[in-house]
């Protein structure tokens, strides 16, 4: 067989036109149009790169030069045996995956799921293996840090009265007592802020912050006040800071590395699947702690009732949902949390 | 053993070349189905002037710029590297990127030559660890405290220049053109001013010296450029940057004024009907969700399209090539939005055909006009770059580009 190609010399932009005459275990090169043979070369003195798409292929010689060429099957299979191996018959290569029209309708339909079968249990099984092995200390460093940074921001010190705190922090020891729980240090503390509202958190090391506005809100109602507890307390016993920290670092590592090189118009749209994401994630670790929250509250001296009507009062002061909301919100439907809570109360 | 070529993939150049050396006694078959070919191509180009170029180098000939990739076939590459990436956590996806960037650099072809990718997976992949590794120590930093968040982020900015200049150097070395390779000479100093000083200094000109800052970045990365021996060199008019800056600026605040005004009333009048006003609150989210696409697209093409024809108008390769870009605003504009709205609706599965006929319209848009010097460009041995570099600077979104 006969190809032409050109010859890049090594170093500089020189070129020539050649011929290639393929033998069985080497090619010659001849000038064009002059026909004098410029060189010979074995397989074992070549390299060459893998096929890609219908690019002409590169032939690195011994020398430095460079060949470039357009090839057909039998120079492409003939390129492709390693030296002194067989002949490449069946010529599998990943070039014939890409060009496979099966392979492409196979991918178009595993790549999506695949991916949400990682997003759904290798990520979060991944985020509870590594949530075990990060140090309580280093979870009370961060805790303290992230809770002096708020006090600096948003958060300014409580407006309750000292007896209805006092009460309060009675119940909700009783709570902590109750549930006989192995973790450290559980405390909570009040805080008056404009910016968060009605509202509830917790920090990894076991604090719990209540907001003025939701002590308020529920009429200083232990009842309601102690379930909000319990789902906090879910979210620190079961280390969903550090779960959904380890799910964010996941996606985005993923979303990088699968997607990255196509960046640009893409960038916009990672940040938005991004988001999309961890919502999903956050919405997850929700439903735990509402499913804490109902599990334990026979044990801390509550009903399931008590929680509903803590999620109905959180409705009353929120707008009201719409099916959106699950795309967008890191919290699941209120609506839906409240009829868990009611179906729980009333399996009992 | 007579199995024609498959003469279909070659260029213009290619397909005279493979012409001037048939031997038409032996394969008249070939030589007629190269002269239907290569009839068909001499249509769409054009006729090369000879004029003589001032300064050094003489006007060789006119090359129009060509992409030969094709969207279906880019596209099973592209979905297959993916299934595989996705296959093996990531690990494959080195191998992705080398695969997806030698078809694309691969096609592109200028002057009956085309260009090469040249990393190895296993460099990308290393990068991609250690880059991963860098990563998630970031996020856990940053999410463990907000004093390590602020002093990890000035590390970073205070890094960024080193590691622009590193990944480019290494983008440019992997990346070659009748088997001489491309370089990048930027070091950190310049960097340092370019990326990060002046375009935080034009806070205190309320934005107004944008422009002047962008072009400075975009006079780094071309006079640090090389081929071979050679240098890119540009000098760029800051009032050019100073239009389209103004132009992109202008266009976007009336859009944005049009747009919320537009949305405004809508909401209004959805509002008026009290049940709706949850769906309202929504529609209003979309619709500046939408605005903000549309101004960002729309501003971007207004600018880019007025930079590149100037840039490339003022860009020379020493003896070797001077550059012609013709790209319009509308088109760029075109562009931009159907691929916005293809990549949308297809869920991103658009993305090989958002990818080629980009670069189609790029290379249709772009004539080299090549030099005499082109046969006399030597390799030069400057420094790789890193890999890891390179890795870095994408994970943590420090991509540098033109325009």
């Amino acid at each position: 067989m006969i190809y032409t190609g050109k010859l890049y010399s090594a170093g500089s932009t020189v070129h020539q036109l050649v011929e290639l005459v393929l033998d069985d275990a080497y090619f010659t090169l001849h000038a064009i149009p002059e026909r004098t043979v410029l060189g010979v070369h074995t397989r074992e003195a070549i390299r060459t790169n893998s096929r890609v798409g219908n690019l002409p292929r590169e032939v690195a010689l011994s020398n430095g030069d460079m060949l470039s060429i357009h090839a057909d099957d039998t120079l492409h299979r003939w390129l492709d045996t390693k030296a002194g191996g067989k002949h490449n018959q069946r010529g599998w290569s990943l070039s014939s995956l890409e060009n496979s029209a099966k392979w492409a309708i196979a991918s178009v339909l595993l790549a999506p799921l695949m991916l949400v079968g990682i997003f759904k249990y290798v990520i979060p099984a991944m985020a509870i293996s590594f949530a075990s092995y990060v140090p309580y200390s280093l979870k009370d460093v961060a805790s303290r840090h992230t809770l002096a940074a708020l006090d600096r921001t948003i958060l300014n010190p409580t407006k309750l009265d000292e007896d209805v705190q006092q009460r309060l922090t009675q119940r909700f020891e009783s709570v902590f007592n109750a549930l006989h729980l192995d973790h450290p240090d559980f405390n909570t503390q009040f805080r008056y802020t404009d910016e968060m509202g009605a509202n509830a958190f917790a920090l990894p090391n076991g604090t719990i912050v209540f907001t003025d506005q939701l002590v308020a809100l529920v009429n200083n109602n232990e009842e309601q006040l102690s379930a909000i507890l319990l789902h906090e307390i879910g979210h620190v016993n079961e280390q969903h800071s550090m779960r959904l920290i380890a799910e964010t670092i996941a996606t985005t590592v993923v979303i990088t590395y699968f997607f990255g090189d196509v960046s640009g118009v893409f960038e916009t749209f990672m940040g938005a699947s991004n988001t999309l994401i961890n919502n999903q994630f956050s919405q997850k670790l929700e439903t735990e702690a509402d499913d804490f929250a109902l599990e334990h509250a026979n044990a801390a001296g509550l009903t399931p009732e008590d929680f509903a009507n803590a999620l109905e009062s959180l409705a009353s002061a929120s707008p009201e949902e719409s099916d959106i909301n699950k795309l967008l919100s890191s919290h699941p439907m209120l609506k839906e949390r409240i009829e868990k809570a009611r179906a729980a109360q009333s399996s009992e | 053993m007579d199995t024609t070529p498959d003469y279909s993939a070659y260029s213009y150049q290619e397909l005279c070349d493979a012409r001037a050396t048939l031997d038409e006694a032996l394969y008249p078959e070939r030589a007629k189905q190269l002269d239907e070919l290569i009839a068909s191509h001499a249509e769409h180009i054009s006729e090369e002037s000879s004029q003589v170029l001032d300064k050094e180098g003489t006007f060789l000939r006119k090359s129009p710029v060509n992409f030969h990739g094709s969207a279906k076939e880019f596209f099973s590459i592209w979905i297959v590297n993916l299934l595989l990436s996705i296959v093996t956590l990531g690990i494959y996806s080195a191998w992705a990127k080398v695969r997806t960037n030698r078809y694309l650099y691969g096609n592109l072809e200028i002057d009956g030559h085309r260009f090469s990718y040249l990393a190895e997976p296993l460099q990308i992949l290393k990068g991609r660890i250690i880059s991963a590794i860098l990563l998630v120590g970031y996020i856990l930093a940053i999410s463990t405290s907000p004093i390590v968040a602020v002093v990890m982020a000035l590390a970073i900015a205070i890094l960024s220049p080193w590691l622009i200049c590193k990944g480019m150097q290494f983008g440019m070395k992997m990346t070659s053109y009748r088997n001489v390779r491309f370089g990048f000479t930027g070091r950190y100093g310049e960097a340092f001013l370019v990326f990060l000083l002046f375009p935080f200094l034009t806070v205190f000109t309320l934005y107004l010296a944008m422009p002047w800052a962008l072009k400075k970045m975009d006079e780094f990365i071309l006079n640090n450029t090389t081929y071979g021996d050679k240098a890119f060199s540009t000098e760029l008019s800051g009032g050019t940057y100073f239009v389209a800056g103004l132009a992109a600026g202008v266009v976007s605040i009336i859009t944005f004024i049009v747009g919320i005004s537009l949305i405004g009333a809508t909401a209004v009048f959805a509002g008026a009907k009290e049940s709706a006003e949850q769906a309202g609150s929504i529609s209003v989210m979309l619709g500046v969700f939408i605005l903000y696409f549309l101004v960002f697209t729309l501003a971007s093409a207004i600018y880019s399209g007025m930079i590149r024809n100037h840039m490339y108008a003022q860009t020379r390769l020493g003896n070797v090539a001077t550059f012609e870009s013709n790209v319009t605003v509308g088109g760029f504009l075109v562009l931009k939005i159907t691929n916005m709205l293809a990549l949308v609706f297809s869920l991103g599965l658009a993305l090989p055909w958002v990818k080629t006929r980009t670069l189609s319209y790029l290379a249709a848009h772009t004539q080299v006009n090549v030099l005499d010097g082109i046969d006399s460009v030597v390799a030069s041995n400057e420094q790789i770059g890193t890999a890891t570099a390179e890795e870095v600077a994408s994970a943590f979104d420090l991509d540098v580009s033109l325009g």
